[in-house]
């Protein structure tokens, strides 16, 4: 379960990232004045972003485990995929910190925004318009996703998303719900950690794929079993 | 013309059996149409939330649920190591729970698509939903048997995806159609918001719609004028260019007539409403826009041939599909196959591929000013090979001077700037106005009996004088003095233009003109001919003169012509060259502009009802003139791979679903995606100028902040 851990916590340093590309989002929620409601309002929202989350979890991990059954004739067909999600992880990470030469290019479609407008009125719309919000495009998800692919298990691809989906409401909800953001250079700072966690992350998945392929006798496809007498 | 769909105003296809009268419900061309519409409707009645889009959000989430059980089920990763009695009893249990959340699906959004499809049927436009839904149904009860008898397989997850793209796909169209459509009534735009009405000596701001005519309303400096008037109070200087071509600011005063959408510049104007904003000159503007929008190009009418004959064909495909993987590989087999070929059969890409590309054009360029008549006259534009000139009114800056008069000696000079005033009088050719304003007004007295020949001058025939080319005079017996014979040789070799008057046998006097080169001229034909068009001018002057120009342009220039020897000129390079575009001013050179494959016309903001050519151009910017033929390109170049992409789409997911291999959840991916390339293909016209220049005035449309 240490990936969860991993997420929550990747969620949570995240959280810098998306004040900044889905802070305009929940703020458009509104009910000014009551907090609670307000609360609540977001609360549910998140829900609603945590459960596409889930899904996309899920349905990483289940591509993980049908990747991950091809690669049945490998001892290290588990450590394959840690390798994968590592490397995606730093490939974000390093992106998010502006460290690559290339930008990804975001494109929200056309139908999400006008859906997300159409749902966000009314607590019955809320949830959805949190689903939606959901699948936006956005490195942190993909990054994570890359870990949930990895784990070649459904459920705990589905709970790596959704920790890591739990931990970015704090920020959201609180921020949506009016309570004052950080100063900007604060923001700054922790949106360079939170990238940094990332490629962490990514470091020591690559780290316990490396693990895997010494611990266990690697048969190399191309000149066979090897050692091992 | 068939009528219009209510939401994206695309034709509907006909009818078959539907009687005209019957017609009177709403009509949609597509689901997506009446789902778009009924969004849209909800959105104006009331501020919150969409029922009809909560509608689809609910669906989504089941949806999502449903792929989860079923990848759940797909894997056995979540039971399938549990040794012992749990693992069929999970199974057993994960089959109920995608049967429960595949069930609100069919009810959210079968509900919707069936009534539409129904819609359409009783209107004698069956459409590929009747297929869909006994697909759909189909798979959906087929798995609810394998449910209760738990025995077989199930496929819910088909069913829920097929719904849900579908009504994404079909609503994502729609939305690119109204776009599209929106493009084409783009010169509404011009039209402010709201307009500052005065009653009773108070002014309020009202929404343009409840502007009437007889309404009195103050504009502004800065502002836009929201529907033609009349000035009653104040003055200003309006800019006007937009609509009239008129590119100098109008100075405006009580008394004088404005034009809805044109820029009240540096002072407040107090007007009366003459006509409703959507009425009038932009009114009728747009009018004229959209109805070029709705002609059918050579493109569109092959779509629409093979869009005809597509539905049997995939009806056809779909049951034999069915049948012949049912009797091969069982039932759920037939089902799947069947529906594949059904989901993965995109009419809508033939449909929408080339009007959606031909309204984002067409509209991009009324709002640069070019009017476009028909989709066919830019299809024809794309195919321009060679772009003639007329130089008299085309060419050449507002009206050229006169700058020299040769007299004979032995003649009285008042006594000929006299016949000549009278003359030219007579005449609206530029270079007969240039003679009369030269000559000093107070000598006028009307006469009759003139007569204008065409190419050549002006005749009073009851005095026996003439005013016109040198050639006619000689043509016609005049005898030439000496001195002016010396002097026409002189102008003639330096190219200038000459204009003579005679009388009793005898030529009296000459007029050198000089004119000026429109400034914009060269760059529009040097950007003529990187785009590897022939430039050619054709003028009515001398060959001298002709030849003096064209060394100063770089360009072919073919002088001494008359209006039958364009014609001909015309013709003859439409068979050395290819289909030629002819520009003029759409007066002098009317025949010309209408034997030409493609006629444009310069100047007809004022009158834009002209039919003299297929394109016009509001004002007389030539570096317009290859813009348009660039968009013209690029347009026809999207149509085509709209074309290419909707045909191979669809054989080719034709032919794989009916090979029984295609899963109908990937086929629904795929025909969203198909959708969305030739919809964002085509949209993506209407940004950016084609020509990389920098006096292109795409700034015009940029309504006053």
């Amino acid at each position: 379960m240490n990936e969860c851990l991993l997420a929550l916590f990747g969620g949570l340093a995240g959280s810098a990232h998306c004040v900044g590309m889905c802070g305009g989002l929940v703020v458009s929620l509104g009910v000014r004045g009551q907090e609670m409601a307000a609360l609540r309002r977001q609360l549910i929202y998140a829900a609603g972003r945590v459960f596409t989350y889930s899904f996309a979890g899920l349905a990483a991990g289940y591509a993980g485990l049908r990747f991950g059954s091809e690669l049945d004739t490998w001892p290290a067909g588990r450590a394959v995929l840690q390798l994968v999600g590592g490397l995606a992880l730093i490939v974000v990470g390093l992106e998010l910190l502006g460290l690559l030469p290339w930008r990804a290019k975001g494109d929200a479609g056309c139908l999400g925004p006008a859906l997300f407008e159409g749902l966000r009125g009314s607590a019955r719309g809320v949830f959805f318009a949190g689903m939606i919000n959901g699948l936006l495009p956005c490195g942190l998800v993909y990054a994570w996703l890359a870990v949930a692919f990895s784990t070649a298990s459904l459920l705990r691809g589905a709970a790596v998303m959704a920790c890591f989906g739990v931990g970015t409401i704090p920020a959201l909800a609180a921020l949506g719900a009016g309570a004052r953001w950080l100063p900007c250079s604060a923001r700054h700072t922790l949106a360079r950690v939170g990238g940094w966690i990332v490629v962490g992350s990514g470091v020591a998945l690559v780290a316990t794929a490396a693990y895997g392929f010494v611990v266990t006798p690697v048969d190399c496809p191309l000149c066979g079993p090897h050692g091992v007498g | 013309m068939t009528r219009g769909c209510d939401f994206c105003g695309l034709a509907l296809p006909p009818s078959y059996w539907g009687r005209p009268g019957e017609d009177a419900g709403p009509a949609y061309c597509c689901f997506g149409c009446r789902f778009a519409h009924a969004v849209a409707q909800e959105r104006s009645d009331r501020a919150g939330p969409s029922l009809v889009l909560a509608r689809l959000g609910l669906a989504i989430f089941f949806a999502m649920n449903v792929m989860a059980f079923t990848m759940t089920l797909w894997s056995g990763d979540v039971y399938g190591s549990e040794p012992g009695a749990a693992a069929p009893l999970l199974h057993g249990i994960f089959r109920w729970l995608c049967m429960l959340f595949a069930l609100p699906v069919l009810i959210l959004l079968a509900g919707p698509l069936a009534a539409n499809a129904f819609d359409a049927l009783r209107q004698g436009r069956p459409n590929i939903d009747l297929l869909l839904l006994p697909g759909v149904l189909a798979s959906y009860l087929w798995s609810v048997v394998s449910v209760v008898r738990d025995d077989g397989p199930i496929f819910f997850e088909v069913g829920v995806v097929v719904l849900v793209f579908v009504t994404l796909g079909r609503w994502l169209e729609a939305t690119g159609k109204a776009k599209a459509s929106a493009a084409l009534d783009g010169l509404r735009k011009l039209l402010p918001e709201t307009a500052h009405v005065v009653r009773d000596g108070a002014e309020s701001a009202v929404p343009l719609a409840e502007v009437r005519p007889g309404d009195r309303l103050r504009v502004r400096a800065g502002e836009r004028i929201p529907c033609d008037g009349r000035v009653v109070a104040a003055w200003a200087a309006v800019d006007e260019q937009l609509l009239t071509g008129e590119s100098a600011p109008q100075a405006k005063q009580p008394g004088d007539a404005v034009i809805g959408g044109t820029l009240a510049l540096d002072g407040d104007l107090v007007i009366d409403a003459t006509a409703a904003p959507d009425g009038g000159h932009l009114g009728r503007l747009i009018a004229l826009v959209r109805a070029a929008g709705l002609t059918q190009g050579r493109y569109q009418k092959l779509a629409d041939r093979v869009a005809g004959r597509f539905l049997p064909l995939v009806a056809l495909l779909a049951i034999a599909a069915t049948a012949y993987h049912g009797w091969r590989g069982g039932v759920p087999a037939g089902l799947t196959a069947g529906l594949s070929v059904v989901v993965i059969a995109c009419p809508c890409a033939l449909g929408v591929a080339t009007p959606l590309a031909a309204w984002v054009a067409v509209g991009r360029l009324a709002r640069l000013g070019v009017l476009v008549r028909t989709s066919a006259a830019l299809e024809r534009l794309a195919d321009v090979r060679a772009v003639m000139f007329d130089k008299t009114g085309t060419l050449t800056v507002g009206e050229s001077a006169v700058t020299e008069l040769i007299i004979d000696p032995a003649q009285d000079r008042d006594e000929v700037l006299n016949a000549a005033s009278v003359l030219a009088g007579a005449s609206g050719h530029p270079m007969a106005r240039a003679v009369a304003r030269f000559c000093p007004a107070q000598c006028v007295t009307a006469v009759v009996g003139m007569k204008t020949v065409p190419g050549r001058g002006v005749i009073d025939e009851s005095a026996g004088r003439m005013l016109g080319s040198p050639a006619w005079l000689t043509a016609s017996g005049m005898h030439w003095p000496s001195g002016l014979t010396n002097a026409l040789h002189r102008a003639e070799q330096t190219g200038q233009s000459v204009t003579a008057i005679a009388w009793g046998g005898t030529v009296r006097g000459l007029f050198v003109l000089s004119e000026r080169l429109r400034p914009g001229l060269s760059d529009a034909l040097t950007r003529l001919n990187e785009m590897k068009l022939s430039a050619v001018v054709l003028t009515g002057d001398t060959v001298y003169r002709a030849r003096a120009i064209g060394s100063e342009l770089g360009v072919e220039v073919r002088g001494g012509l008359l209006p039958e020897d364009k014609v001909r000129l015309l013709d003859e390079y439409r068979a050395r060259i290819g289909a030629v575009a002819m520009v003029g001013d759409g007066l002098t050179d009317a025949p010309a502009l209408a034997q030409a494959d493609v006629g444009i016309a310069l100047g007809c903001g004022a009158d834009v009802a002209r039919e003299s050519a297929a394109v016009c151009l509001l004002g007389d910017e030539l570096a317009l003139v290859p813009e348009t033929i660039a968009i013209a390109r690029q347009t026809v170049k999207v149509m085509r791979r709209n074309l290419v992409w909707a045909f191979g789409y669809n054989v080719v997911g034709l032919a794989w679903a009916c090979s029984g291999t295609l899963s109908p959840v990937v086929a629904a991916v795929a025909m969203v995606v198909s959708s969305a390339f030739v919809i964002a293909g085509s949209l993506r016209l209407a940004g950016g100028s084609l020509v990389a220049a920098s006096s292109a005035p795409a700034e015009v449309v940029s309504p006053a902040a």
